[in-house]
């Protein structure tokens, strides 16, 4: 056999591999492909999106040692905190969340709730926090002594900044008014409903009389005509829970929940939370929102629980 | 008109059999014919001798597939042609680089192959083909059967040329490979 005869030869090959060789082109594209493809795409498009929307939450182990590291701090999330002020200020009401729910959101609030705190104090130093509630003027001098903290006034915008709105080049910071509001809490109660393991809620009522007469530190000399009172019901796997701060941003009151869940035992509690907002605010109960902040480390979370356990500030 | 209606033209002797099988596959046939002879002429009259044979061989013959059927005697037709051009050292084709690439793995033996080893030899290159993944089949037939050139595999296939040069070479030497396991080289 010489190469000239095989080549000869291959004219018997399979009549199958000829017609397939013939138009290489117009082989019909098998299900099996088009799935693959199909799947790749979706890999794709989710490989480019998740690590958007996944933002790992991280864990407040304890409070931070000095204003430096606080400040450290504040300009790595400066601006998830600018972005998520965006993002929350458009979202609609929300009065349950479940577990998943908050992951996605603890980020942004844990930066704001930070960067809020850099007026508020508490989180400056764990030494030097004041129990009492009413210190916020004094951290406001410490942060406004820092450069850095002054420009974050831009965080505190009220309404969000949109391409139609003229970007601000001044360098003047923006200013928003912090109004201190009472509140009253009951105690941490053990809850009897069946709750999903992880689940925390809270939901947002006007109190009836009943309600009112849970809480048994409200003063007596309460006038009722000048407020507005909503109650704010926490429930769900967790071991404490406390409103730590908010924030109004188009009529729309955002909470900022604190909670605590250290062990995984299956606790269901429910507390209570009455807010006395001045009618100069005019919320209702259907314009609040909670954003909920996992705090790990129980000595932190009484610290915030003890700035808050009188009253709250409202940034507007 | 479809293979069946074709060949059923064949059996009632109607020549528009020809006429239909030149409409539906005679540009393939002259691709092939042309890429083994080297020009349009020859390629022609491969046609043409490949129409005659089928119209003599149909019936009795009733191929499965009459478009490899017809592809088939158009290569032997074409072979044919080439060989004797090769023989008055006319200068040919494609088909010369490919059997050229064919000489490596084929040590000549001289051209008498007896028929049971033809029949052996194209057991064993079926086998071989079906073998290999689709692409690199189609590649594979393409250059050998075809004698397509290197630069039109190189656009058919969207692969570079020394990529297509690279593929015929290793497959090559899989058929070589196989072909010695079979105790055929």
């Amino acid at each position: 056999m010489n190469p000239t005869t095989f080549s000869e030869l291959l004219t018997d090959i399979s009549d199958e591999y000829i017609v397939s060789a013939a138009n290489p082109h117009s082989k019909p594209i098998r299900w099996y492909q088009v799935s693959a493809i199909a799947a790749c795409i979706v890999l794709l498009i989710s490989a480019a999106i998740y690590p958007k929307l996944r933002i790992q939450t991280p864990e407040i182990t304890e409070p931070p040692e000095s204003v430096e590291e606080v400040i450290t701090t504040m300009t790595t999330v400066q601006k998830l905190a600018e972005h998520s002020e965006t993002q929350t200020a458009t979202s609609p009401i929300q009065t349950s969340f479940a577990s998943a729910a908050v992951t996605v959101n603890t980020t942004a609030n844990i930066s704001e709730f930070i960067t809020a705190n850099e007026t508020d104090m508490p989180l400056l130093s764990v030494s030097s926090v004041n129990t009492t509630p009413t210190q916020p003027q004094k951290s406001i001098e410490k942060a406004e002594t820092e450069p850095i903290i002054t420009t974050h006034t831009h965080a505190v915008t009220t309404s969000p900044i949109t391409s139609d709105e003229p970007t601000i080049q001044s360098d003047e910071p923006i200013v928003s008014q912090i109004i201190a509001i009472p509140i009253y809490r009951t105690e941490v109660q053990p809850l009897t409903t069946s709750i999903t393991p992880n689940e925390i809620s809270c939901y947002f009522y006007d109190p009836t009389a009943d309600i009112i007469s849970e809480f048994e530190n409200l003063p007596d000399d309460l006038d009722l005509s000048n407020c507005t009172l909503i109650c704010a019901e926490i429930s769900g796997d967790i071991q404490n829970a406390a409103i730590i701060r908010g924030k109004i941003i188009n009529d729309i009151c955002q909470l900022y929940i604190a909670y605590l869940n250290e062990n995984d035992t299956l606790d269901n509690v429910q507390i209570k939370y009455l807010l006395v907002f001045p009618n100069e605010l005019n919320i209702k109960s259907d314009q609040l929102s909670a954003n909920i902040i996992p705090v790990i480390g129980e000595d932190f979370f009484q610290i915030l629980l003890e700035e808050s356990s009188q009253s709250i500030t409202i940034q507007y | 008109m479809n293979d069946q209606a074709i060949i059923s033209l064949f059996e009632q002797r109607n020549e528009q059999a020809i006429s239909e099988s030149n409409q539906q596959y005679g540009a393939l046939c002259r691709s092939v014919a042309r890429d083994i002879t080297g020009n349009d002429e020859d390629a022609e009259e491969c046609l043409n001798d490949a129409m005659l044979a089928a119209w003599n061989a149909i019936p009795p013959a009733k191929p499965k597939n009459f478009c490899a059927y017809l592809l088939k005697l158009v290569r032997n037709a074409a072979h044919d042609r080439y060989r004797a051009a090769h023989t008055m050292k006319r200068n040919a084709a494609n088909i010369a680089g490919s059997i050229d690439e064919l000489a490596e793995i084929i040590p000549d033996r001289g051209d008498v192959v007896s028929e049971v080893e033809r029949r052996e030899m194209i057991g064993a290159i079926n086998r071989f083909l079906q073998g290999l993944p689709q692409k690199q089949r189609d590649l594979f037939v393409r250059r050998y059967w075809y004698a397509t050139d290197i630069s039109s595999l190189s656009k058919m296939f969207h692969m570079t040329e020394s990529h297509v040069t690279m593929t015929l070479s290793r497959l090559r030497k899989r058929l070589q490979k196989h072909l010695r396991k079979e105790g055929l080289l």
